[in-house]
This record gives C-alpha cells, sequence and structure tokens, in this order.
C-alpha cells in the first residue's frame, strides 16, 4: 500500500507514540494473568511498556522509550516487582521495584536501563505517589524523580467513571537540572485509564493506561 | 516531535475506549462476571444476592479495595471459576459478595487463597 509522506509520518508517529513507557504513576503490576499497556509523554520521557503479570506481584514486559539526550529510541525488557503492599480498611500503600534495559535502535548505538524504586498510597479520594530512578544512558546519566499529588472530588461506584485532579511534580538531575509542575486529570473508567495535563512551563502530559 | 507523539497518544485514547465498551470480559465459555459494563453496579449487586438463583451467597470483607482496578483484579478473579455464578464488588462497604452455583462448592480457604493472591486481604466470610 503506498503511504503520502503525510500519512508515514502518522504512521511512524503512531507508532512511536505507541512506543512511549513508563516510570509514571499506573500501576506497573496489574492481576495475575493480567495484561497492561501503558503509554505516556511528558516534557521528560516518552515511552510504552506492554506487560504481563503472571501474579500480583511481578509483571515483565517490553517498554520503548524515547531520549531526548541522544536523540534516539530504546527498546528493551522491563521487570516490575511488587515489593510490599498494605492493605488497610480504607487504603492501599505498595512499593514497587521496576528496572529495565533497552538497545538504541535508532540513532547513536548503545544500550540504555534504568532501575529505581517506586512507592504509592491512596483511598478512594486521596493519592499519592513518588518515584525515583536511575537512569543511564549514552551521553548522560540522569537522577528522575516523580511525585503526585492526587484528590477525587467524588467517590464513584465499580464501573463508574472515576475522575481524579492531580499536580505532578518531576525532577531531573543531568547535566541539566530540570524541574516540571504539571497539573493534570485522571479520568479512570473500567479497563481504561487517561490523563492529560499541562505543565506550568508549556509542556503537554498524556497518559493512557489500558487493561485486558 | 513531542506533540506529533502526545497528539497520536490522544488520538489512540478514544479508540481503546471504544474497545474497552464491547468488552464483554472472559470468552473462553467459563461463567462471566455478571456485567461488565459501566454504571451497572446495582445491577451486579442485585446479581449477586439475589435468592432466587440458589447456590451459597458468601460475603467477604475485604482490607485494600479502594478502586475499580481491585474491583476488577477480584472480579476476574472470580468471574472464571466454575463454582461461581455472580461476583459483585462493593466498594463502599469494601465488600465482595459471590452468589455460588446450585450445588457448587467453594471453601472459605479457596475464597481467601484467590484474594490473597490478587493482592488483599480477607478481614471476614459470612454465608447465607
Amino acid at each position: 500500500m503506498y503511504m503520502t509522506p503525510m500519512r508515514l509520518s502518522i504512521f511512524i508517529s503512531a507508532l512511536f507514540a505507541m512506543s512511549l513507557a513508563a516510570q509514571g504513576h499506573a500501576r506497573p503490576v496489574s492481576y495475575p494473568g493480567g495484561w497492561t499497556l501503558i503509554a505516556e509523554g511528558n516534557a521528560f520521557q516518552q515511552s510504552l511498556l506492554a506487560h504481563y503479570s503472571p501474579s500480583a506481584k511481578v509483571s515483565v514486559g517490553l517498554r520503548m522509550a524515547h531520549l531526548d539526550e541522544p536523540d534516539a529510541l530504546t527498546v528493551g525488557p522491563q521487570v516490575n516487582v511488587l515489593l510490599k503492599r498494605w492493605n488497610a480498611r480504607v487504603s492501599q500503600g505498595n512499593l514497587y521495584w521496576k528496572s529495565g534495559a533497552g538497545v538504541l535502535v535508532d540513532g547513536p548505538t548503545g544500550a540504555a536501563g534504568f532501575t529505581g524504586l517506586a512507592a504509592d498510597w491512596e483511598t478512594r479520594r486521596l493519592f499519592l505517589s513518588y518515584s525515583l530512578m536511575g537512569r543511564v544512558q549514552p551521553g548522560e546519566d540522569q537522577i528522575v524523580q516523580s511525585g503526585r499529588l492526587g484528590w477525587a472530588p467524588y467517590e464513584g461506584d465499580f464501573g463508574d467513571l472515576h475522575t481524579w485532579v492531580m499536580v505532578q511534580v518531576d525532577r531531573r538531575d543531568g547535566r541539566v537540572d530540570d524541574w516540571e509542575v504539571t497539573p493534570l486529570v485522571r479520568l479512570f473508567k473500567g479497563v481504561a485509564l487517561a490523563e492529560a495535563g499541562i505543565s506550568l512551563e508549556g509542556n503537554p502530559l498524556l497518559n493512557f493506561t489500558y487493561r485486558f | 516531535m513531542k506533540t506529533m507523539l502526545l497528539a497520536a497518544i490522544l488520538a489512540a485514547a478514544p479508540a481503546a475506549a471504544i474497545a474497552q465498551d464491547h468488552d464483554h470480559g472472559d470468552h473462553s465459555g467459563a461463567p462471566a462476571p455478571a456485567h461488565d459494563h459501566a454504571g451497572e453496579s446495582a445491577e451486579r449487586t442485585e446479581a449477586a444476592t439475589a435468592d432466587t438463583q440458589g447456590g451459597t451467597l458468601i460475603a467477604v470483607d475485604v482490607n485494600g479495595l479502594v478502586c475499580d482496578f481491585c474491583a476488577r483484579a477480584l472480579e476476574k478473579t472470580f468471574g472464571k471459576h466454575d463454582a461461581v455464578q455472580a461476583i459483585d464488588v462493593d466498594l463502599d462497604a469494601k465488600i465482595v459478595r459471590i452468589r455460588t452455583k446450585p450445588g457448587a462448592s467453594l471453601g472459605d480457604a479457596e475464597v481467601r487463597q484467590r484474594i490473597l493472591d490478587a493482592g488483599y486481604n480477607v478481614v471476614g466470610i459470612r454465608r447465607s
């Protein structure tokens, strides 16, 4: 099938978007036997993670991510492990270990990887999360921190549309230290979760999670 | 470039949402959860609790139920079980209601273990 340059550009962009990934704030481990697709894009990273959870404590998947320094695409495996869960009557807390490795498939050659911890705590009305990741990649190693505070204006029943108002703060320590503060809205219904926001610096944030 | 990528993500989201609307759960032939469609929690509760269906109603108090994802995890866990006729997860009351098929058996130990394996904790189990 012939594709015009415009269509080819859109197609490549869609593929790239499908390859965006996830140190973010969606749960990195699903229920036993569950598959998850997580696409994330913000000022610091664009990535896609498709993972499978053989149990409620681990997920393994394939991650594709865009590196901005150098400008390259990396592909490789990712493993997420639920280290500890705290189940209480009205809240749940989680501590995860996440690691991924990849090779550069577009741009300069080399390898890239990351490892770190992520924690979250939530009730039906409040959400808190924090992650600390070390990223190794050609040209620049980075420490990336991300925190989030969220509030739900109402408690939806199972199957309803759930709405959250959140603020995400990202910090990247590398050659250049960057801060990013992003107000956003999370919409969660059934097996689909979408988030959209614009940072105070004007950078868009779009995340999407689908479980099946 | 980033803008194009983000736009592509945004474009993909509605398609997935449409796909979700047509997700009727497990297609393996196993008994599916009473309903997968959103906004029908009352019907789902009724299906799990109605005493006209026979079987045993098992009400399980569970810790850690804070979101739809938790509810769906438990729905998946029990929806495929041969002994289960219907299941409802009540996020307000933190209760999982399981209606077994007439004559089918589902012991407390198995209920407790399945919920634990799904990542949640059982506080108590009642049967009626």
